[in-house]
Order: structure tokens, then C-alpha cells, then sequence
């Protein structure tokens, strides 16, 4: 294959794993969710106002595919929460450059919450920062950092992102 | 004295408690806007301690951090001579916010809108077109600069911590909390310099007291919290210790980790997952740090602030009103400057236990969304606080079947807000 269809194949592997991921969130299906990542990934949702300070804590830090199965696990049998949708829209997929035997890659998003109330609201906005890698023929996270601009974030944060 | 004029001109109680002691709340507590005006005014603005920082984020001269007092912005700047000020964040001018960025670094306080010039102390410096232009306009003679700058706060650094009050006829801080509670506040402010791994923020739907009472409540922390009581970080059957201090108006509760669990309590305890096991489960094994065991330790310090110490987790948790019926939470997490990689890596991963998406918080801001629900449309109601007897003292054998901590919140509440 020439380079021009290889980066073109490329980036719909890269295009479907995002859009897939957004609409597994979308879905609720947090059984699935823990599928997107290789076995060693790293994931953090991550403020920008700490991000940009160099500021380490993020309010979900997982160093690997169990932890991120652990949490999905919590938020089906062990969080208490009032029951909601959230919509997660992504745009601006981007291969940024190549990193390894992956590619770094962004993206912008914005998710909303809806309550029983039937009303939906900014849940948070922001940029993701990471990194995919191809398992077969599907591509998958192997470092995803959600950097959300809304600092002040409504209720509590129950879904990843 | 650079007090702040108060606003409840009507001053007067907005209602009658009703029982003579604390052990009923009146719901309208949670929602009336005349009383959450007489908490700003006596509470917020009045002779009480408020968290405002960590010396460390402001470690140069000219650095400033914005935080908020109530509903009031300030500014925690360090001046020349290395003194940290605590300043209100309002143009002595026309009451303009003269900061607006949340960190930064400045020579000079200068409002934007007319450029009034404050010094790193809060003294007015310079004034555009003092004497107007060629002899004509500008401010009268008698324009007093020292009469005008901004508003000053007292200030206390307790080990790097950062205290404010706008009240300067306030006891000092240390006398405020009483020795017994600076004990247990300096198992984290121990006199090592400090490091802020950084913040969470989140927008609640309650008043903003529902969070104190939150934590000075173990009824709830053995129930609701699958993570808190399965992996043994407290369970109200350890052995632990609950304190106030004479006043009843901070408390602290600790407890040792431990699960093995009592079989008699553990039909009482739903929410006990024996099974329960996780794939990455770093973050609820623990590293012994303090000389003690104590596993969780968790002060309230009236009004507003949460110390705990969950294992190797450092955090201060910063309750902000916003408007009676919703409230900011601001968790500022904590390590030492001298910690090592590897602790460093245990208190970021402990973190995920905790903030706005903490598998043992979470339950938390969910309930006090469901509080903040339930109390909003019912102002007359009341709750029912009677778990562990009327009183507001802590039981002579320190045990946590209580929640006389709340009831000691609402005592002191109670004579400072003049509701007898």
C-alpha cells in the first residue's frame, strides 16, 4: 500500500475507535468501556487548571486495564448515585505524530448530563491528549488524558469519559 | 480596624429553634436566604477562621493566589519582606475586582478598571491624575492615599498552612481551635514544608452545612460506603477515637484499619462486600507513614474546612456557600516536599478513593444532592438528630455510635446565630 492509503486506513481505524468510544459512553455500556484500552494503558481525567500548572492529581488515575475494569465494576455495583444519561460528542480528531509503534493523537469533546429532572446540562468540555496503537486490525488506547475545562464541575463525576 | 460594614440591617433571628437542645434541626436552616445572609455576615465575615492557602503556592515575593471567603473573593499575596497578606479582592475605588487570574506573579496590585495602584501589603500607592491636569480637576487635597486601600485581613501561617479572618478583633487562631485540635490538625501540618499536588472542584446542590454535618457523621460513613467499610479504611467498629474541642464547634474522628469485621454488626452493615476484590488494588493498601495506625482521621474545623488524613492521602476539603440552597467544594490535595517518588505515586493514587469522582466520595455528593432535593420544598420540617442520646458531648468512652458531633455544630451554631 502506498503511504498516502496507509495514513488514509489510518486514520479511520483512529476516526472509528472515537467514534465507537463515544458511542459506548453514550450507551452506558460500561462493560464495554474497559475494551478500547490495551492491557498496560495509562488513563487520567485530569483539570486543566492542574494540567496546565503541572499539577499530577487527577480525580481518576488508572495505570492499566484492570483498573479501569475495577472502576466500571464500582460504578455498576458499588457507587450510590442518582441514575442519569450522559452524551459525550467528540470532534476534531487529529493524528498528531507518531509515538513508538502508536500515534499521538487529540481530540475536543463535550459531554452533558441528564437527570430525572429530563433536563440536560454541561457536564464538562475539554481535550483529550493520547496516544493509540493498532491490536490486529483495530485500533485501540494505549494513553488517553482527558484535560476538562470546566473546573467547577456540576454533582459528582460517576461515568469516566 | 479593617472590618467590613455588615448588611443584615434587620439583625434578628429569622425563626425559633425548636426543642432547647440540638437535637432537631429546623429544615429551614438549609434554605432560608435571610438566615444564609446572617451566616455571611456572622459566620463567614464574622470572628471565624477561614482556609485561604498553602505558603508553598505562593513561595516568591509578588506571587498571588485568588481564594474566596464566603461569597467574597481575596487575594493571598507574599510581599517583599516575605509576609503572606490576605487581601479583599474589591477596588477601594468603585468596588472593582482587581484580580481576576487565579496565580500569578506582580510587583504591584493594579486595578484594571482605573488603574488605582495597591502595593503588595495592600496600600494605595498611586492614583491616575491625582491633581487632574494644568491645576484643574483630579482628587481635593484633602485625599487622604493611606485612608484607601484595600480591605486587609488578619492572617495566620500555622505551619504553612494560610488562615484569614476579616475579623480583626478574632482570638488568634491557635486559641480559636484549641490545643487539643491543633494536635490532630499538625498530624499533616507537622512543620514539613508542604507540596500541593493539586485540586478538584465541584458544584453541589445542598447548603453548604450539609457537608459539615457529612463529616462529623459516622452513622453514615458505615453504611453508605461499599469502598470505606469492604477494604477496612473505617468501619465504626474499629478501634478509633472521637474528639471536639470545648466549644463543640470542630471535632475529629480516627480509626484504625482493620477488616475483620464484628459478625454481630455485620448483618447491620448492607453495604459489606466480603467478596469484593479489585484488579489493580494499589490504592487501598496502605504505607505506614504516621508514628500512630490510624488509618483515617478526619477533622472539621468550623466553619468550613475538612482535614483528613485517609492513609496516605493528604486532603483539605473547603466548603464554599453558594446561595443557601447550592455550594462549592474545594479539594486541595497535599503531600510534603520531600516525599519521594514512590510517595508521591501512593497519594496520587490514593486519590482516586476521594474528589469529584472518588469511589468513596462520590456516594457522598450524591446523598447531599438527594439532602439538598429533599430539604429545599420542606423548610418545615425538621431532622431528627437523637442517634446517641440529646446531648452535644462526646460519650466518655469516645465511641462513634453518635452523632453528637452534629448536635455540637448546632449548639455552637446556635449561640453565635442567636437562635436560643
Amino acid at each position: 500500500m502506498s503511504e498516502v492509503l496507509e495514513t488514509a486506513d489510518l486514520k479511520v481505524k483512529i476516526d472509528d475507535l472515537y467514534a465507537n468510544y463515544a458511542l459506548t459512553l453514550c450507551d452506558g455500556n460500561l462493560d464495554a468501556w474497559p475494551d478500547f484500552f490495551t492491557e498496560d494503558c495509562l488513563y487520567k481525567l485530569i483539570s486543566r487548571a492542574n494540567y496546565e500548572r503541572n499539577l499530577l492529581l487527577a480525580p481518576i488515575f488508572s495505570e492499566n486495564r484492570g483498573a479501569l475494569i475495577d472502576r466500571a465494576r464500582a460504578v455498576k455495583s458499588a457507587l450510590v448515585y442518582a441514575p442519569r444519561y450522559v452524551c459525550y460528542v467528540v470532534g476534531s480528531v487529529r493524528i498528531v505524530g507518531r509515538a513508538g509503534q502508536g500515534w499521538d493523537t487529540r481530540s475536543m469533546f463535550s459531554a452533558y448530563q441528564t437527570f430525572v429532572e429530563g433536563d440536560s446540562n454541561l457536564m464538562m468540555c475539554g481535550r483529550t491528549f493520547d496516544r493509540v496503537v493498532l491490536d490486529g486490525d483495530t485500533a485501540k488506547f494505549s494513553r488517553r488524558v482527558v484535560v476538562y475545562d470546566n473546573e467547577r464541575v456540576p454533582s459528582a463525576v460517576v461515568y469516566p469519559l | 480596624m479593617d472590618t467590613i460594614e455588615r448588611t443584615d440591617k434587620k439583625d434578628v433571628p429569622v425563626g425559633v429553634w425548636p426543642r432547647s437542645d440540638s437535637s432537631r434541626i429546623p429544615l429551614w436552616v438549609y434554605s432560608d436566604r435571610d438566615n444564609y445572609q446572617r451566616e455571611l455576615e456572622r459566620i463567614f465575615y464574622g470572628p471565624h477562621w477561614h482556609f485561604v492557602g498553602i505558603d508553598t503556592e505562593t513561595p516568591n515575593a509578588g506571587d498571588y493566589k485568588r481564594a474566596t471567603i464566603g461569597e467574597r473573593s481575596v487575594l493571598m499575596v507574599r510581599d517583599e519582606q516575605g509576609n503572606i497578606n490576605v487581601l479583599n479582592n474589591s477596588c477601594a475605588h468603585h468596588g472593582s475586582e482587581v484580580c481576576q487570574a487565579k496565580f500569578g506573579n506582580r510587583t504591584a496590585i493594579i486595578c484594571p478598571y482605573h488603574q488605582w495602584t495597591y502595593d503588595l501589603k495592600g496600600n494605595l500607592q498611586s492614583v491616575p491624575f491625582k491633581k487632574g491636569l494644568k491645576g484643574v480637576g483630579g482628587y481635593q487635597p484633602d485625599f487622604n492615599m493611606a485612608e484607601h486601600g484595600l480591605k486587609k485581613l488578619k492572617v495566620a501561617n500555622v505551619n504553612g498552612g494560610i488562615w484569614a479572618t476579616y475579623d480583626h478583633s478574632a482570638p488568634a487562631f491557635e486559641d480559636y481551635i484549641g490545643p487539643m485540635m491543633l494536635k490532630y490538625m499538625k498530624r499533616v501540618f507537622n512543620g514539613k514544608q508542604l507540596r500541593v499536588l493539586g485540586y478538584q472542584r465541584q458544584r453541589l446542590r445542598g447548603n453548604w452545612k450539609l457537608y459539615m454535618e457529612n463529616i462529623k457523621d459516622p452513622y453514615h460513613a458505615t453504611l453508605l460506603h461499599v469502598f470505606l467499610i469492604t477494604f477496612g479504611i473505617y468501619r465504626i467498629d474499629q478501634k478509633g477515637w472521637y474528639e471536639q474541642d470545648d466549644t463543640h464547634a470542630h471535632s475529629v474522628f480516627t480509626a484504625e484499619r482493620d477488616t475483620n469485621v464484628d459478625p454481630n454488626l455485620q448483618k447491620e452493615m448492607a453495604s459489606l462486600k466480603k467478596d469484593y476484590e479489585l484488579l489493580d488494588p494499589r490504592m487501598v493498601i496502605p504505607v505506614k507513614e504516621f508514628p500512630d495506625d490510624i488509618s483515617i482521621c478526619i477533622q472539621t474545623l468550623f466553619p468550613n474546612l475538612v482535614v483528613q488524613q485517609q492513609t496516605n492521602s493528604l486532603q483539605l476539603r473547603y466548603v464554599t456557600p453558594l446561595g443557601p440552597d447550592e455550594f462549592e467544594l474545594t479539594w486541595t490535595y497535599l503531600g510534603y516536599q520531600d516525599d519521594d517518588e514512590a510517595m508521591q505515586l501512593l497519594r496520587l493514587r490514593q486519590a482516586n478513593l476521594t474528589g469529584i469522582c472518588g469511589y468513596v466520595s462520590v456516594d457522598d455528593s450524591e446523598a447531599l444532592e438527594f439532602s439538598g432535593a429533599g430539604i429545599k420544598p420542606n423548610p418545615g420540617g425538621q431532622a431528627v438528630i437523637e442517634w446517641g442520646g440529646r446531648d452535644p458531648d462526646v460519650p466518655p468512652e469516645h465511641h462513634q455510635f453518635t452523632e453528637s458531633a452534629i448536635r455540637g455544630f448546632y449548639t455552637y451554631y446556635r449561640d453565635i446565630m442567636g437562635y436560643r
